[in-house]
């Protein structure tokens, strides 16, 4: 699956409509400083590779994040490399050893409507969800030609378990001390049930917690269910809810989190903000 | 005006929320919305989102910020509130279709309730519902205010899509779908009106803004579908 990202319509909260925006928002950053581009450049946001392009006129191309073999002319290319491409040229990208989501910045600027300050597709707000197979992404040349730097970036690492960075919300404190001892303690596993709109963990804590009336919710929430599902809330996150608000893991922590596939592991790290 | 007692809740370094008593209130609501004018009055360079539910106004900064910091100072703009930040409501109508060959669905919510369907129709077109946020799609309204007669369980198993336009019932909730989703609600009606003119969304209703359901028939309904865009009328909401 790939779409465009760029940071959001954070702005338009109070409308219903989700943020959006890069699932690994480190790797979408990363990508854009790489091509001298503005932070708030859109990329394209692919999962799990398995993405050939044609193009259709010589430019530059950065791949970042969870980025499987690039070939491109009967030439491989690593990961934080600019590439040149020319016209004509056919390139491909394989899935990802490890990790999930990669980022290509292109030397030029994607042609994508703005809806609501903001090119990221989302369902009903896009004219598209999501790239269908044959799809033409036209986009305006740079006037800047990008040496490839001797410096090179080393490609991240994408760890199947990671530690997350955790502030306790409203409903932590409701739960009873062994349950709030659990999830400070325990590693819990992500589950299978993985969208850009949240991650369900496997793990159930028990609670006999009242129902709520709705909230807001922002990425990065952690919500628990009344079956004692949790479930980490990821950019395409609905604007409010009702279930309890255990923990708000911060911005840096969700970019970690995005890379980590289903059977992978989480810590919490709670803190005080 | 009523001015509640609230709490400050830092969720993390870039988050920090007021929270109100827990209960649905109009009182409550309007005390959030002057609120939220006011914060946004005086920090709009701050903020990356803000909004509410019910009784939690959430305010997203630009940057991490000393949680500390921030609430001592949402705590003196707190006091320097005032009526001047009241916002005015406004009644809007909004038309729907009840005619059940449109919207067959009706004819088993109207059995599952024991209604008739003009009793039905007299009692959803009363209030002048009350919206109080948007949440769970772009453009879903929380309204306030559905009658007691016309609530039901949602669906113990969600349709796989509820159309857009469909003006539904669940539990003890009334509201449209502006876009096609799945959910576990009744489809009791159906509006012509589009939220979305060329692919934007276009939301003419504020939260603390009033809604009449106006019934009409499969003509209107069919007009209103046909034109391009909708001339919404709407009034000064004088209670």
């Amino acid at each position: 699956m790939s779409t465009l990202q760029d940071p959001g319509r954070a702005g338009s909260a109070a409308s219903g409509v989700p943020q959006s925006g890069p699932m690994d928002l480190d790797s979408f950053l990363l990508a854009n400083h790489l091509m001298r581009r503005e932070p708030e450049a859109a990329c394209l946001e692919i999962y799990m590779g398995g993405l050939e392009m044609i193009f259709s006129a010589s430019t530059q191309l950065v791949f970042t994040g969870a980025v499987g073999k690039v070939r491109c002319q009967g030439h491989l290319f690593a990961a934080n490399q600019v590439i040149n491409v020319r016209k004509n040229d056919r390139l491909t990208l394989s899935p990802p050893g490890a990790g999930q989501w990669a980022y290509m910045a292109i030397n030029g600027t994607f042609q994508a409507e703005k809806i609501l300050g903001s090119q990221s597709f989302y369902r009903g707000i896009t004219p598209e969800e999501k790239f269908s197979n044959n799809d033409q992404l036209d986009f305006m040349p740079g006037r800047r030609f990008i040496p490839d730097d001797q410096a090179r970036v080393k490609p991240q690492n994408f760890p199947e378990e990671q530690c997350l960075r955790a502030y306790p919300g409203p409903s932590f404190s409701l739960l009873p001390e062994k349950a709030q001892q659990i999830i400070q303690q325990h590693a819990f596993t992500l589950s299978n049930s993985q969208s850009r709109m949240g991650i369900q963990l496997e793990e159930i804590v028990d609670n006999d917690l009242k129902e709520l009336i709705s909230a807001p919710v922002y990425p990065g929430t952690v919500q628990l269910t009344p079956s004692g599902k949790m479930i980490v809330l990821m950019r395409d996150a609905q604007v409010t809810g009702g279930y309890h608000r255990l923990l708000q893991i911060d911005r840096a922590s969700i970019s970690k989190l995005a890379q980590i596939r289903p059977a992978g592991k989480i810590r919490f790290a709670v803190e005080t903000p | 005006m009523t001015h509640y007692p609230v709490r400050y809740f830092s969720l993390s370094p870039e988050i920090v929320e007021v929270h109100w008593p827990d209960r649905i209130e109009e009182g409550i609501l309007f005390d959030i919305l002057a609120f939220e004018k006011m914060i946004v009055d005086h920090w709009s360079d701050k903020i990356r989102s803000i909004h509410h539910g019910y009784h939690i106004l959430g305010i997203e900064l630009n940057e991490a910020l000393p949680a500390k910091h921030c609430v001592e100072s949402l705590r003196q703009l707190r006091k320097r509130q005032n009526s001047s930040y009241l916002v005015k409501p406004m009644e809007w109508r909004l038309p729907v279709c009840y005619d059940l060959d449109l919207v067959p669905e009706l004819e088993t919510y109207l059995k599952k309730k024991g209604l008739s369907h003009p009793s039905f129709v007299k009692k959803h077109t009363a209030p002048a519902y009350l919206l109080y946020f948007y949440g769970f799609l772009p453009g879903f309204m929380y309204l306030g205010g559905l009658d007691k007669d016309l609530h039901v369980p949602r669906k113990s198993r969600p349709d796989r899509k509820i159309e857009k336009g469909s003006v539904a019932i669940g539990g003890g909730q009334t509201g449209i779908y502006p876009m096609a989703s799945p959910g576990g609600w009744y489809q009791v009606g159906a509006s012509p009106v589009e939220f979305f003119q060329e692919g934007k969304l276009k939301l003419p209703f504020r939260p603390g803004d009033r809604i009449r359901f106006e019934a009409i028939g499969q003509d209107a309904y069919s007009r209103i579908r046909e034109k391009q865009s909708f001339e919404w009328e709407s009034k000064a909401y004088e209670g």
